[in-house]
Parts: structure tokens; C-alpha cells; sequence
């Protein structure tokens, strides 16, 4: 009601202002009518006309502050006040052009100062995610229909969405993996580094402060040997030295070219853990990640323009479906694709939600932690890196990609088949099968 | 007028204007003489302070008004009440009456 009255009066006002003239004339002739109904009424009852018209004037009251206050009630009031002393300013501003040019310098410079600072908080501060249309980003996790539990997904199901979807613009793939930096400066230090496709951050819309990116033919085993440095890394461990770029460096006795650095503050999903270093995901033709069982590789594609999450999850189901038919582990097994933007606890999975613990996703957790849910953080596999290459060592791998028990800490149904080293369909492939756990 | 009328109480305008429209369609100075009329000539409103109050309760929505002419051929503005303006009317009067009530139940305890 108070709204309703206060948008009635400024219309009221409005219309005053642009109208000054023909509100005036109808309050004046309002007053007038009045004086001669007045004026009527006493010669009616028996006043000569002139007596009559003096007397009606005396009862009306001084008519000048009446007009007066009519005026303010039915419009100009404050905003005709706020005109006046507008159009006061103006002239002074024309008559002193000096005083003029310093206000405006004053306003100009004002105004971009705090243009800047806004502009560095709204970057710095307010965007934890600074993905460019992050609303176009999308999650896409390996789910069990029988229990509803939801997985990392197998290197071979990410290359058959990769390839056969085209509802993606680009589907990116990445795991955690700890790496040791040895003989760069004084000391060797444990870091912690990604393992990336070539096109994750083309598929995020990030690119590097230096140097460049990773690129397709990074992705080869054998030339995969480059490294991407944190901005953090960069200027702890190297000085910022900007020559960095096209030097080696040794990570876990392999020698890495370094081909870029990130920009600084770019956040690798929640940075927890914050990343360091950056490898590309290439593996020998039979190393473990190649199994279809082995559930370890994060998953997460940039939608077309224009292409709903429903059209990407009915491809994804599709690509699925047909794996389904052709592979004895990809047997029970689904894909669910969630948006990157949606806010914890408001989405599920679909699919995922179902029986089996109710261990539907939400979607944040997608986010978030992005498969890195926080049950399991600090709990990443510890495989070393090379170490799959060499068969003396596979076996450690292959044991330390055993899921390990906070990952596997899901419904509890699932426990004791993950602590087994038992995949999602119970049987145990060449390699041990990593079961990651949904967030909880 | 006379020395016996009484002072117009600060707020209570818009209730006599909004009852003497309650009745039908008034012009300004029909108002005035429909408040004096109905007050057996006890209250007198300054006729010419009538006319802020009344536009102040038509930008608020209460009355409307609109040119026409009067029974002896003279151009007037008419007021007539909107659906609002009756429900304020219910209000205020109900919230004169509690005033009346409260005031006159002090006077009787003293």
C-alpha cells in the first residue's frame, strides 16, 4: 500500500513537473469555482452580490498560501526543488568554466580510482572461481545404478565420451598426483601436482601467465615429458625467474621441460589441494590407467552455446549404454553429468540418487571438491610417478591404487567390497580398481 | 462564524471529508457545507485549508475527482470516494471512536 502510494506520488510529481502550468490553472479555477458556489450561496440567502462575493472571500482565507500549499501536495514539491537547484548549478558551472573543469577532473578521477579498486576486489576476492561462463561447466561422473554410488571415472570411458559426445566443447580430464622436485635449489620437497588432459584448460578457460599451454601431442607417451608451474611455485622455488620457461627441471628423477605458468590466483576448483604443478596425462599402452576398471580420472566438460545439461546427459547415456554392450567392466555402470554451478545439497545426480545408501551427489560437491570429496582430501593415491612404467614397481602402484579407506568410506555396503580391492561390478581386472566414494 | 464553534482537531480532516463524501458526490464547497450541516454547525472548517487535505487524500488514492456542473449550471470539481477511501474511513473512524472511548474513561476516573 505504502509502495503503491509513494510510486503514486512521484507520478503525481512528474506529471507536476512537466505540467507546472496546467496544474496551477486547475487549482486556481477549483479555488475560483469554490468563491462563486460561495459567492451563490450568500446571495441566495439574501446578500447583494458584491457583500456576497467580499464574504465568501473573507471565509475562504488567504487564497495565496492556500494555492501555495495545494501546489506542494499535488505535485512539484522537493523534485521541482531538486530541478531549480539543478539548473542553478548548470548556469554556475557555465559562468566559472575553471571552477567546472576541476570538479569534473575531481569526479573523473573519483570515479575511475574507484572503478579500479572495485574492479581488483571483484577479481581478487569476490570470484573463487574465475572460469569464464562457468555456468556452461559441467561434472561428468562414472555412477553404478545398482547402489547409486558414483565413481571416478576409467581412462577409457573418459576417451568414448570425449569422442563420441557432441554436446561437449571440450571434455577434460585430471587426477591429483603427489610429485618430488629434486635438485632445483637447495632442497627436494614432495608437491603436489595434477595430472592433466591437454585440453583442461582450454575446457576451463584458463591460460598461461607464461609460456604456453599443454597441447595434443604433449599427450603422446613419451613426448608427455613438460610441466606447468603454479604461479606460487614459480616464485618460491624459482625466483619468478621469467626464463624459467624451455628450462628442465626434475620431477621424481624424470627430467621435465617447463613450457608455462599459470596465472596467479587461478584456482584449480576449490584448490584443495592447492595445485602446484601441472603434468599431461599420458600413460604407456599398458599402464594401469589404461584398464577399465581402474575408476581414477576427474572428468569435466565445457557445454556447447545453447546445449542443455539434459541433451549432454542423454549423450553421455547413450555413449554409456553402448559401452555397456561391449565391455564386461563397464557392466551396470552410467555416467552423470552436473553442472558446475550448482549449489551444495541443491542437486543430485540424476541416476545417483537412487537406492543403494542414497548417495546422490550434490552437485557442489562436483564442484568443489570435483570427485575430491572432503571426507577424502589429504587421501589421494599415492602412485608414484614413472613408477607404473617399471614392472618391479607396478605392483606398488598398483597396491597403492587400491582405494583408500576415507575414499572408500561411502554407504556402508560399499566398504567392505572397496577395502577388498572389489570394483564396482566386484570383479578384479589386471589391476586393482580404484572405487572411489561419492561425497557425502 | 460564530464564537461557539469548535477547533478542528489536526487529523481528523481527512475522516470529515471521506464521511461527507460517504453520502454521494460533493464539490469542494459542498463538502464544507455538508460538515457543517452535519455537525448542526458546530464545526468550522477554514474553507480555503479544505483543499490541500482534499488533494492529499486523492494522491493517496481515497477520493477521486472529476469536472462536472452543479443544479445551477456552475463548473465545479466533484469528489467521490474510491473503495479505499471508504475502508480508510472505516479506520480512522474506528480508531477516533477508541480515542473517544480512552479519553472519556479518563476523565470519568478523575
Amino acid at each position: 500500500m505504502s509502495g503503491w502510494h509513494w510510486l503514486r506520488a512521484l507520478m503525481a510529481r512528474l506529471r507536476a513537473l512537466l505540467g507546472r502550468e496546467a496544474i496551477l490553472r486547475d487549482i486556481d479555477e477549483e479555488l475560483e469555482s469554490h468563491l462563486d458556489l460561495a459567492t451563490e450561496a450568500n446571495i441566495a440567502r439574501g446578500m447583494p452580490p458584491a457583500a456576497a462575493r467580499l464574504a465568501a472571500v473573507k471565509s475562504f482565507g488567504r487564497r495565496v498560501r492556500v494555492q501555495d500549499q495545494a501546489y506542494d501536495v499535488r505535485g512539484g514539491g522537493w523534485l521541482e526543488t531538486i530541478w531549480q537547484d539543478l539548473r542553478q548549478g548548470g548556469r554556475m558551472l557555465r559562468r566559472n568554466p575553471g571552477f567546472a573543469a576541476v570538479a569534473l577532473l575531481t569526479l573523473t578521477v573519483g570515479i575511475g580510482a574507484t572503478t579500479a579498486i572495485f574492479s581488483v576486489v571483484n577479481a581478487v576476492l569476490l570470484r573463487p572461481l574465475p572460469y569464464p561462463e562457468a555456468d556452461r561447466l559441467v561434472v561428468l561422473k562414472t555412477t553404478q545404478r545398482t547402489t547409486g554410488a558414483i565413481f571416478d571415472s576409467a581412462m577409457p570411458d573418459y576417451r568414448a565420451w570425449r569422442d563420441q559426445t557432441t554436446a561437449f566443447e571440450g571434455l577434460g580430464a585430471y587426477y591429483y598426483r603427489d610429485m618430488n622436485l629434486v635438485g632445483a635449489g637447495a632442497y627436494p620437497e614432495r608437491l603436489q601436482g595434477a595430472r592433466v588432459s591437454a585440453n583442461l584448460f582450454s575446457v576451463l578457460g584458463v591460460a598461461p601467465a607464461l609460456g604456453r599451454g599443454l597441447r595434443p601431442e604433449d599427450e603422446q607417451f613419451g613426448r608427455h615429458q613438460v610441466v606447468l608451474l603454479s604461479h606460487g611455485l614459480w616464485q618460491q622455488r624459482f625466483s619468478a625467474d621469467p626464463s624459467i620457461v624451455g628450462r628442465t627441471i626434475n620431477l621424481g628423477g624424470e627430467r621435465h621441460v617447463v613450457v608455462g605458468v599459470m596465472p596467479a590466483g587461478m584456482a584449480f576448483f576449490s584448490n584443495q589441494p592447492p595445485v602446484q604443478l601441472w603434468t599431461p596425462s599420458a600413460f604407456a599402452p599398458d599402464d594401469a590407467m589404461n584398464s577399465r576398471s581402474n575408476h581414477y580420472v576427474r572428468l569435466v566438460g565445457r557445454l556447447r552455446p545453447g546445449v542443455t545439461l539434459a541433451r549432454a546427459q542423454a549423450q553421455v547415456d547413450l555413449v554409456a549404454s553402448r559401452l555397456e554392450q561391449q565391455y564386461e567392466e563397464n557392466k551396470g555402470l552410467g555416467g552423470a553429468a552436473v553442472a558446475l554451478g550448482h549449489r551444495a545439497g541443491g542437486g543430485r545426480a540424476p541416476d545417483a540418487a537412487g537406492a543403494g545408501g542414497g548417495s546422490g551427489v550434490s552437485a557442489d560437491g562436483g564442484l568443489r571438491e570435483c570427485g575430491q570429496p572432503a571426507a577424502s582430501a589429504g587421501s589421494r593415491p599415492r602412485a608414484r610417478a614413472g613408477g607404473a612404467r617399471q614392472p618391479g614397481r607396478r605392483a606398488r602402484a598398483d597396491r597403492a591404487a587400491v582405494a583408500p579407506r576415507e575414499l572408500a568410506a561411502g554407504a556402508a555396503g560399499r566398504r567392505g567390497r572397496a577395502a577388498a580391492g572389489l570394483g564396482p561390478h566386484g570383479g578384479a581386472g589386471r589391476s586393482a580398481p580404484l572405487v572411489p566414494a561419492a561425497p557425502q | 462564524m460564530s464564537v461557539e464553534t469548535a477547533e478542528l482537531l489536526q487529523g481528523t480532516l481527512d475522516m470529515l471529508i471521506l464521511r461527507a463524501l460517504s453520502l454521494g458526490p460533493l464539490h469542494g464547497y459542498g463538502i464544507i457545507q455538508r460538515i457543517d450541516q452535519l455537525s448542526g454547525g458546530l464545526l468550522a472548517v477554514e474553507q480555503g485549508a479544505l483543499y490541500p487535505g482534499l488533494y492529499r487524500i486523492e494522491q493517496r488514492g481515497w477520493v477521486k475527482s472529476r469536472w462536472g456542473v452543479t443544479e445551477t449550471g456552475r463548473r465545479a470539481k466533484f469528489y467521490t470516494n474510491t473503495r479505499a477511501g471508504t475502508k480508510q474511513l472505516a479506520i480512522e473512524e474506528d480508531s477516533w471512536d477508541r480515542l473517544v472511548l480512552a479519553i472519556a474513561r479518563v476523565r470519568e476516573a478523575t
